[in-house]
This record gives C-alpha cells, structure tokens and sequence, in this order.
C-alpha cells in the first residue's frame, strides 16, 4: 500500500466518505469531521503510518491537503 | 491538600463518595462498607490515598467503567501502595495496557477541545499493568455482604462495564451522562455494539435506580432519562 492509499484509508475509514471528495475535506467541514472525528483520524494516522505526532502539529492538520504538510515533517511523502 | 470527595450516598450499611478530577472532570467512587473500600475508576492516586486514610479505609478491590485514561490515571499508583485486586472485563485489561487505546496517547489533544482551545495542558502517555481477575461478559462477587455485579456494555469502547451495586445503585460510566451522547468513535468504540448489546440493558434498568456517571452528578433514572438517551 503507497503513503497516499494509506492517508486515504485513513479519512476513508474515519469518515465514511469516498475518495473523490476527500481533496475537499476540512476540520468542522462535515459534521463527521468535530474533535472526537480528528482524534479518531489521528489514532488512524498512527497507527497506519507507525508514528507519534507532536500535540500541536495534531492541531495543524485542518484539512487533508494540510495533512500532507503535517506528515511530510514526520519524514513521510504523500503524493 | 484540600479533599473533594462528598459523601453522597449515605446508607445503614454502606456509603458512597466521590471525587471529581480538576483536570478531565472524571468521577471516581469510593464504596465504604465497614473499615473496607471498593474504588471504582481511580482519577487521582495521591488524592484517593490520602482520602482512604483520612477514613481509615483499607482499599481491596478496583473496579473501571472502561479503558480510559481519564477513568484509571490513578490506578497503577494504588496497584503500588496497596494489595488490591483489579477486576475488568478481557478487553478493558487489554485496552488500558495500550497507550491509544487508553486514549492517553490523545489526551492532550482531547484536553485542548474540552479547554474550548486556550492552551495545550502536558498530558503524559502511560499504560498499565493487564488487570487481575479478568471475565468475559458479566462477574458477580460479594464484598462484605455487598452485592455487586459487573456487566460488560460495550460501544463507548470494548472496554466498557457497568456496575450494579445491592440493586440500588448503578455505575454508568460513559453512558447516561446527562446532556452528552454516548460517544460510541473513538478507538475500539462500536455503535452497532452499543445498540444491539449495551442499549436492550440500559432499557432494562428497572425505574428509581440511582445513577452514577462517570462525569457529572449522580441522578435517579426515570423515563425522562429513558427519553433523552433514547432507551425506548
């Protein structure tokens, strides 16, 4: 599995939604997406990608493309 | 130190008291029969010792309403000070071994949304010792001719456990607590679990019951709770 099919299963399995829409995503965008939503997709994160992320980059990612910015400072490339 | 617990359940044969943690607003209840204590979701290790000994209390067994780092932060502190025995279901002993699990690894971030944004609270990740008598859906035991029996419910996580106590009062954990959902997305939580298993018990709750929450203030159930947590 790439990094992108991982950070994609990641919304996927957290927020029930398709990937086509997934570029469109952002935090208290969708109702699936509040705080418990973002720790969910956090946890997912971790677990997918096998790593700790530091509290406040947690609170940067605010969307998915941001995600990927986020990431990229844990040595991972989503592209 | 200044002591929080409230007596708030005085009784012929036993009592009932809490304590509210400052940081996550979690209840911890200390049953007191006789010179004996049962801990339920220990919140605050110092705090409960210094409590059991202002009482003269010796702690023997603990009981989690579920895995949660809120609910058992206290825990491995009276593991160390005290001989008490651990009593969860398998998968509450399996979830408060693991730090995403036990939500501790996420707990900074959950602090940051309850503190409505202002400030990052240092919450440290920790995991705790498998537990000491484990079962699979429900364990009943005495303890000083108390009854007490302990039911898994899960969906709020896979942890999950109400405790009943001599049928007159009931330990909800994370569910029935006053004007919030059950929370059934955050790791190992399962909302088909909830309703096909933990919601039926929750209906069966017999009216006049007396309910005490894992966060907020003890109530008696009656159908306007039935109503507002669904329970029809």
């Amino acid at each position: 599995m790439t990094n992108l099919e991982k950070y994609n299963k990641a919304f996927t399995m957290t927020f029930g939604k398709k990937e086509d829409v997934l570029p469109t995503l952002k935090y208290r965008g969708i109702p699936e997406w509040d705080s418990v939503g973002h720790m969910d997709l956090v946890v997912c994160f971790e677990e997918l990608f096998d790593i700790m992320l530091e509290t406040t980059d947690i609170l940067e990612i605010t969307s998915y493309e941001k995600g990927k910015e986020i990431l990229g400072r844990y040595g991972i490339t989503i592209s | 130190m200044e002591l929080q617990f409230h007596k708030i359940a005085p009784n012929k044969t036993y009592n009932i008291h809490v304590l509210v943690d400052e940081l996550t607003s979690s209840n911890c209840y200390i049953i007191e029969k006789d010179n004996y204590a049962i801990i339920i979701d220990p919140n605050n290790g110092p705090k409960i010792k210094s409590f059991l000994e202002l009482k003269n209390l010796t702690p023997e067994v603990i009981l989690l309403t579920h895995e949660h780092c809120d609910h058992m932060q206290g825990l491995e502190y009276l593991r160390e000070v005290y001989d008490v025995k651990l009593i969860t279901n398998i998968e509450c002993s399996y979830g408060i071994q693991n730090t995403r699990q036990n939500m501790s690894r996420i707990m900074e971030t959950y602090l940051y949304f309850k503190n409505k944004q202002e400030k990052i609270t240092p919450y440290k990740p920790f995991s705790c010792k498998e537990s000491d008598i484990t079962f699979k859906d429900s364990f009943d035991f005495e303890f000083h001719n108390l009854s007490l029996k302990i039911v898994s419910c899960p969906g709020h996580t896979s942890g999950s456990e109400c405790i009943t106590l001599n049928n007159e009062a009931f330990f909800s954990g994370d569910y029935l607590i006053k004007d919030e959902p059950v929370i059934t997305r955050l790791p190992s939580g399962n909302l088909n679990d909830y309703n096909l298993k933990t919601k039926p018990y929750l209906k069966g709750l017999p009216i006049g019951l007396k309910i005490y929450p894992g966060h907020g203030c003890s109530f008696i159930f009656s159908k306007e709770v039935m109503e507002e947590h669904e329970l029809y």
